[in-house]
């Protein structure tokens, strides 16, 4: 187990440093010169002289990349070219939000995703199971963006129950964690469902009933426990999928977290922060990838000899 | 007697032989039986038909009237016999907007999702094929692609090369190859080591025709199980990124941008989001569908993702 | 219905010899989108207290359904349609699902043919057997653990204390049944019934796993059902065999009996093709035809189409199962003395 932590960490920051080199290197061959794009932001040449040596744009490519590294690895990115503000308190305050919304929407996809699929299972072709499975669909139909306009003409703009947008309490993370969750609730809902009806019908269900089980534990300790196994392992694609979705959620909801701020940084060519938020995304992507992997061997008792035997 | 003499099967004896019967009627008969697959190929046709007609409109400059022409006296109308399903904030026509908007998704949708299984093929094949350090090579970079969020490239991307619709087109092809290329490769793995391969290597015929000629009907049922899903998350990711401005540019007709515009006039009419959004749904939902319904026929086995 | 007695069987039953689970004209109907069949028909046998049943017949024969229609887990789209089964003169079929789920474990334990995917996977082969002993109230968690433990080591599992925490894969096929055999016998069921045990198993593993079944009949003295398709295992250890064939007991018999002379054709088409009755070098002789639908029978008996004995009633109406004198039950208007080349 530990062996396969550590290979699976190596990995996981090879493909940072890969990553952060293209990231890097893609945003310096952006067409239109670097500088020139800040003067379009700024218009001072002060602000050029200091960018420019902030950036150190005179130094050769590869010494800029190493010291964006050397950079982000001490903690000190320096500062936006358009707001100036330090880009370590930017993601700190960005990233609080961001956590926020993304623990809070993820809780709702597996809170609902799991149960409900579970059941819908269980009572399969009834009444509840329909229901679910036109959830499902719904929820992989409608793109979220429309589903964030229909939900804030709903509930903020005829209701008023809830703010239209901006950041804030629980009553402004609500409607944007739904509308992030809704896709991969809807996903995950159905790949519990079928992987639920996938354990009912295999033998050791049968042996349960012969043994005199009652049929709400062999459901939610047996079926479920087998169950749960493929949707942990689709984890390491549904929290990306997730986290990958704020940037159209939280731009819809102006929703100042780090998705719109990478959003913004793109549009405004704010190339130092972009460069940074780009590569605190994807280590978030790569070490929920981890993450999902490691929970993948914990849950599986056959994996998990067989990660101890490589 | 004891029982470690060999044991007659008497199953093995008598059971009668499994009756052959028609691939391709099974296939059918399966999807006349499945409603919701039949709804999907319904939905899909609509989409393809629609598709076609508004890339011929957006691709002839002399019928860009039809989606382009303006005329602020009859702004944001709901529909009427003119005006089928209404008007947007300068009095363009919903309904050809519409489909040219459908043509957008329609030609990066299947455009890209084409571009995307050569590359997938291709990438695939070698790697099972060769084997060895081109294996592990090709299988790094599907693992690298596989866990990452498109948007996330695309919005990067948007970065280096500027807004567009060329970002999506780039970032779909940078991601979503590797899912073509998993199932080609351990296809490919598992052909090349069966002996019929081993003869004709032997007998001196060429190993990739054999290879194509066996890969080919095999892969055949996972690859359009998988481009119905990629052409729908191919649309569904274009009309994304347009909708937060980063895609297709105005005055171009994508379905995202025009929920966007849209609703900003929601309080006086409701449908030049609804048009665009709806269309969206249905078109996704049509080729999920669709792709579930194929999944259930070709390979049940096979789940999104 | 009297009293079954197994005077010849090599090993004499533990028990008196009488009827402890005695089952009367079950009928386990299939729906089937194109009309309904019997499954199971008009199925009757009685087992005595300590007795090995064998059951023997095609797959498809009804066997299993048989079984699964006793223990009340048939599919959902079978039922039984007609019949009784008492056990110790308390009736089990069409008990509402909460006395039945008592019943199953308790007093009925069955035991399947695929050790390799009957236990799940996720759980430790301790959990999975406490589990019947708290499931049924039979003891605290420790006193659950501890017969457990005891049961394993019954059943030829060495190390039992330390091999209880693992988990079902980390066990061979043949462990694997071992564990199930144990986990069926944790409260000490008055039936266990063994629906092909040994099929999945290496041929050296199927003599083990015999052997446990039978020390375990002698130990324990309940009564055992052991279906099978293979008659070398039914002559191993049973004491008295059921022949089936679509759906029917064709032929009721002690062992002796049925290898010394079987009588009814199909019976005697299964021996034949048994690889110790013939001559070695030459073709294993087979039953020509095939076992029919059970959707479109034959009229008469449904053993007729495939039958070398055919004469003329046989293909108007079904013969019965009748019994002798000496207890035999025969389904068959010509039986005739069997020889061994057919």
């Amino acid at each position: 187990m530990l062996r396969f932590l550590v290979r699976r960490l190596a990995y996981a920051i090879v493909l940072l440093l890969i990553a952060s080199v293209a990231i890097f290197y893609g945003l310096r061959v952006a067409p239109g010169d670097v500088t020139s794009a800040i003067v379009s932001v700024t218009g001072t040449q002060v602000l050029i002289d200091d960018v420019k040596e902030q950036l150190g744009l005179d130094k050769p490519l590869a010494t800029q990349y190493f010291i964006f590294i050397k950079n982000v690895v001490t903690g000190d990115p320096g500062s936006s070219l358009v707001s100036g503000a330090k880009i370590t308190d930017l993601i700190g305050d960005a990233g609080i939000k961001t956590l926020k919304l993304g623990v809070f929407g993820l809780i709702l996809v597996y809170a609902l995703a799991i149960p409900l699929g579970l059941m819908a299972a269980w009572w399969r072709n009834k009444p509840f199971d329909q229901g679910v499975r036109f959830l499902a669909v719904l929820g992989m139909g409608i793109p979220n963006f429309f589903l964030a306009v229909l939900l804030i003409q709903l509930f903020a703009v005829k209701l008023k129950w809830l703010p239209v947008a901006g950041p804030g309490g629980f009553k402004h993370t609500l409607l944007p964690a739904v509308v992030l969750a809704m896709e991969s609730m809807a996903v995950n809902m159905r790949l519990m469902r079928s992987s639920t009806l996938e354990e009912l019908s295999k033998d050791y269900i049968r042996t349960q009933r012969a043994k005199g089980l009652p049929g709400r534990r062999i459901l939610f300790v047996h079926a479920f426990r087998n169950a749960l196994v493929p949707v942990v392992a689709l984890a390491g694609v549904t929290i990306p999928v997730v986290l990958g979705y704020t940037l159209i959620v939280e731009v819809i909801f102006r929703y100042e977290g780090l998705g719109f701020q990478l959003v913004q940084a793109i549009t405004k060519r704010d190339y130092a922060l972009a460069q940074t938020l780009a590569l605190l995304f994807t280590a978030i992507v790569v070490f929920s990838n981890f993450l999902a992997d490691a929970a993948h061997q914990l849950i599986d008792p056959r994996i998990r000899d067989r990660a101890r035997a490589a | 007697m004891s029982a470690t003499e060999p044991v007659v099967d008497v199953v093995a004896v008598l059971d009668r032989a499994p009756a052959a019967e028609g691939r391709l009627r099974d296939a059918l008969a399966l999807l006349r039986a499945n409603k919701v697959a039949l709804l999907g190929l319904f939905l899909t046709a609509i989409f393809v038909l629609t598709g076609l007609a508004g890339a011929v409109i957006l691709l002839t400059p002399g019928l860009h009237h039809l989606w382009e022409a303006q005329d602020l006296a009859i702004a944001l109308q709901p529909p009427s016999g003119d005006h089928l399903l209404g008007t947007d904030q300068y009095g363009r026509d919903l309904l050809w907007r519409g489909i040219g908007g459908v043509g957008i998704a329609f030609l990066i949708g299947v455009g890209v999702t084409f571009l995307v299984l050569l590359i997938g093929l291709t990438l695939g094949s070698i790697a099972g094929y060769f084997g060895r350090k081109t294996d592990m090579a090709i299988t790094g970079l599907i693992d690298l692609a596989w866990g990452f969020p498109l948007l996330l490239v695309a919005v990067v991307i948007a970065g280096m090369i500027g807004k567009g619709l060329k970002d999506v087109i780039i970032a779909v092809s940078v991601i979503l190859w590797a899912g073509f290329a998993r199932i080609v490769r351990a296809q490919v793995k598992t052909l090349a080591e069966r002996e019929f391969v081993e003869a004709a290597r032997m007998l001196g015929v060429p190993e990739w025709r054999i290879l194509l000629r066996h890969m080919v009907p095999n892969v055949m049922g996972s690859v359009l199980v998988m481009a119905s899903y990629y052409v729908a998350y191919t649309v569904i990711t274009e009309a994304g990124f347009s909708f937060i401005n980063l895609g297709a540019q105005p005055p171009t007709p994508s379905l995202g941008a025009m929920v966007a515009e849209g609703r900003n006039y929601w309080s006086v009419s409701v449908w030049p989001a609804i048009v665009p959004g709806t269309a969206i749904a249905l078109i996704v939902l049509g080729l999920n569908s669709l792709g579930d319904g194929l999944r259930d026929i070709f390979d049940p086995r096979l789940r999104r993702w | 219905m009297g009293v079954d007695v197994t005077s010849e069987s090599r090993r004499p039953p533990v028990g008196t010899g009488d009827a402890l689970l005695e089952v009367t004209g079950l009928t386990t109907t299939i729906r089937r989108r194109r009309g309904s069949f019997a499954a199971v028909d008009d199925v009757s046998f009685t087992v005595g207290r300590g007795e090995i049943l064998g059951m023997v017949g095609e797959s498809g024969c009804g066997k299993t359904m048989t079984v699964l229609s006793l223990m009340g887990l048939l599919p959902a789209a079978a039922t039984v349609t007609a019949g009784r089964a008492s056990l110790e003169g308390r009736e089990i079929l069409g008990l509402p699902e909460r006395e039945m789920r008592t019943v199953r474990g308790r007093d009925l334990a069955m035991v399947f043919q695929e050790p390799m995917t009957s236990l799940d996977p996720s759980f430790s082969i301790g959990y999975q057997m406490s589990e019947v002993v708290r499931a049924h109230g039979a003891g605290s968690r420790k006193q659950a653990r501890q017969r457990a433990i005891e049961m394993l080591g019954r059943v030829g599992i060495p190390r039992a204390e330390q091999r209880i925490d693992d988990y079902p894969h980390q066990f061979s096929g043949g462990m694997r049944q071992r564990v199930m055999i144990a986990t069926a016998l944790l409260l000490e069921p008055k039936v266990l019934i063994a629906d092909e045990p040994t099929t999945a198993l290496d041929v050296t593993i199927q003599a083990q796993i015999l052997d446990l079944l039978a020390s375990l009949r002698d130990d324990l003295g309940m009564s055992v059902i052991l279906i099978t398709h293979n008659l070398s295992v039914v002559n191993e250890i049973a004491d008295r065999v059921a022949v089936m064939y679509a759906g029917q007991i064709v032929e009721l018999a002690t062992v002796r009996e049925l290898f010394d002379d079987p009588r009814h054709p199909y019976t005697q088409g299964l021996l034949r093709s048994m690889p110790d009755l013939t001559v070695p070098g030459e073709r294993l002789p087979v039953i020509l035809g095939r076992v029919p639908d059970l959707g479109s029978l034959p009229p008469g008996c449904r053993f007729a189409p495939r039958c070398p004995n055919r004469i003329g009633p046989c293909d108007e109406r079904a013969p019965a199962l009748e019994r002798d004198a000496a207890g035999r039950s025969l389904r068959c208007y010509n039986p005739t003395p069997f020889r061994a080349d057919g």
